[in-house]
This record gives structure tokens, sequence and C-alpha cells, in this order.
């Protein structure tokens, strides 16, 4: 599982670049693929689907994937199985830049 | 054999209902189920034929109901459903029609509701617009909104949704500075969203279930 994501994050380690989840799982579900390595990034527990996280910010379906630039701005909404590498790396060289 | 002259009114509701109830069998075309009604829609349970076919149809059923749902008496409930509709496909010129058709009360608010979600839903999934085209997408949204919430007797549902839609083309669309999370990571150790400022943020919602 999340092979795209860990690779993302092996990828862009030495850059200004950071995934963070919301993990919708139950606490101990999340412990466990932390521990066994499939999950390789931090996460906010929500701890459920429509937890208090996911409802501030409307999410409606799961995955659904924002993109903030270094600033903090949202740069793109969407769904994790697109690929992103090209957005992504536009809003690292403009981080960069900076 | 088929039935060549209607002997009552009402028998093509009948039909109707018949045609529908066999839908889970067979393909039932709802333009034909429509087709049966046109003429009876003074008749008893003819909404839940109309109702069958909103459900069912394609635009060319929609735009077939938006022409004759004026017809049918004590249609509230079924024009509710059919504004519903209208959004949940993207069919923004009947919505603007049934919001000119209808100047105020319950419906009219709905429908203007479901115009703002769709127009906001769009600038959102539309990935040609350019952030200018975006942001002045979500002002007619906020526009349309902040002219509806001045509106006489709004229930209960429509302020709530028009609360979250507010904040969500506010604060949660592209161009917006992203809301603060402040919470809990994998390990129990307290943290922000804003603690990484200074990085590129990819953040998803996701779960394992």
């Amino acid at each position: 599982m999340f092979p795209y994501e860990r690779s993302l994050v092996e990828k862009w380690e030495d850059e200004p670049f950071a995934l963070v989840g919301v993990n919708t799982d139950p606490p101990e579900r999340l412990s466990k693929y932390v521990k066994n390595g499939t999950i390789t990034w931090r996460n906010f527990r929500d701890g459920k689907a429509g937890g208090p996280i996911s409802s501030k910010w409307d999410i409606v379906g799961w995955p659904t994937i924002y993109v903030l630039d270094h600033k903090g701005i949202i740069r793109h909404v969407g769904q994790l199985k697109e690929d992103l590498d090209k957005t992504l790396t536009k809003l690292i060289r403009e981080a960069k830049k900076n | 054999m088929a039935l060549l002259i209607k002997v009552a009114l009402g028998d093509g509701v009948a039909e109707a209902n018949k045609l529908i109830s066999q839908s889970r069998k067979n393909d039932v075309e709802a333009m034909a189920v429509l087709d049966l009604v046109v003429s009876d829609l003074k008749e008893e349970g003819v909404t839940k034929v109309i109702e069958w076919v909103i459900e069912n149809g394609y635009a060319q059923e929609r735009k077939k109901v938006g022409d004759l749902i004026w017809s049918i008496p004590e249609n509230d409930q079924l024009m509710v459903k059919y504004v519903k509709i209208l959004g949940f496909y993207g069919e923004r010129e009947q919505l603007e029609a049934v919001i000119k058709k209808l100047p105020s009360g319950n419906v009219h608010q709905r429908a203007k509701f479901r115009l703002a979600l769709l127009i906001a839903e769009d600038a959102q999934r539309d990935l040609t617009l350019t952030d200018t085209e975006r942001a002045k997408e979500n002002q007619t949204v906020v526009n349309i909104l902040h002219k509806l919430e001045k509106e006489d007797d709004l229930d209960e549902f429509l302020q709530r949704w028009i609360k979250d839609l507010r904040y969500k083309v506010t604060h949660l669309v592209v161009g917006c500075e992203a809301p603060e999370i402040e919470g809990f990571d994998q390990d129990g150790k307290r943290f922000r969203l804003s603690d990484y400022r200074g990085k590129v943020v990819l953040l998803p919602f996701w779960g394992i279930w």
C-alpha cells in the first residue's frame, strides 16, 4: 500500500517538502502501519471518517488532497489518485527561490 | 396485447407505475415512462412517477420534466428533489430558470443555493481556470449567498448550508490561506500545520478502513 506516497517522501527528503496526512483510522491501526513501515510520514490523528479535522475542512470524499505552498496558501485541491509530481516540483522550486 | 385506447384518465399513471416496477429487471426508458403521464399530470400518483423519472432520467428527461413539472398540483416536495438533482448533474440553465420562475419561497431559495454550490464545485474542479478566474467564480458564490441569507423564512438546512459553503469558498479553496490544524501525531505528540511554513505541504485526508 501507498508506494507513490512513500516515493514522494523519499524523493524530496532533502527539499522543502513535507507529506502531512490527516488520518481517519483508529489510532491503533495507524500505529500498526507506521510500525511495519507502510506509513513513512507524519499524520494528524482524526480518529474516524468525519472526525473533527475532516469536518472543519469539509471533506466529503476520501482520499481528498490539498497542496499548500511554502506560505501556507492552498494551491491545489484534488484526489490522491492523480500524478502530483509536476505540481509539487513547481511549488518546491518556488519555495527554494524565497 | 397492446392497449390502444385509454378508457379512463389515470391509465397513463397506472401504466407508468407498472413500467417502473419492472425497472430492476429490465431497461426501462425514463422518457417512455414520462410520455405515459404527460396528459395525466393532475392525476393522483403522478408525483411518484415524476420523482422516478427525475432520479433515473438523463438530460433530455430532466429538460422535459422542467417543462411540465409546473402543471403538477402540490409539487413542493417534487420541486425540492428536482432542484437537488439539477444541482447534482450541473444543469445550470435549468436551475436559473427555476429561480426566475419562482421569485420567492423555499424552492426558490434551494435552487439559488444549489446554483451557488454548483458554481463553487465547477470552479474547484476546472483546472484550466487561472487563479484570478477562480477567485472571480468564488466571489460570485459569496455574492449569491449574501443575497440569499437576507431572504425571509430560510429553513434550518439552508441556514446551515449557506454557512458551510461560505466558509468553504472563503477558507478552503485555491488561493486561501490554509486553516490551522492543531492535533496529535501517531506518537501522541502535539503539532500544528503551521509548523510546516517554509515547506510545500502535501496534505491528504486518508484512511485505510
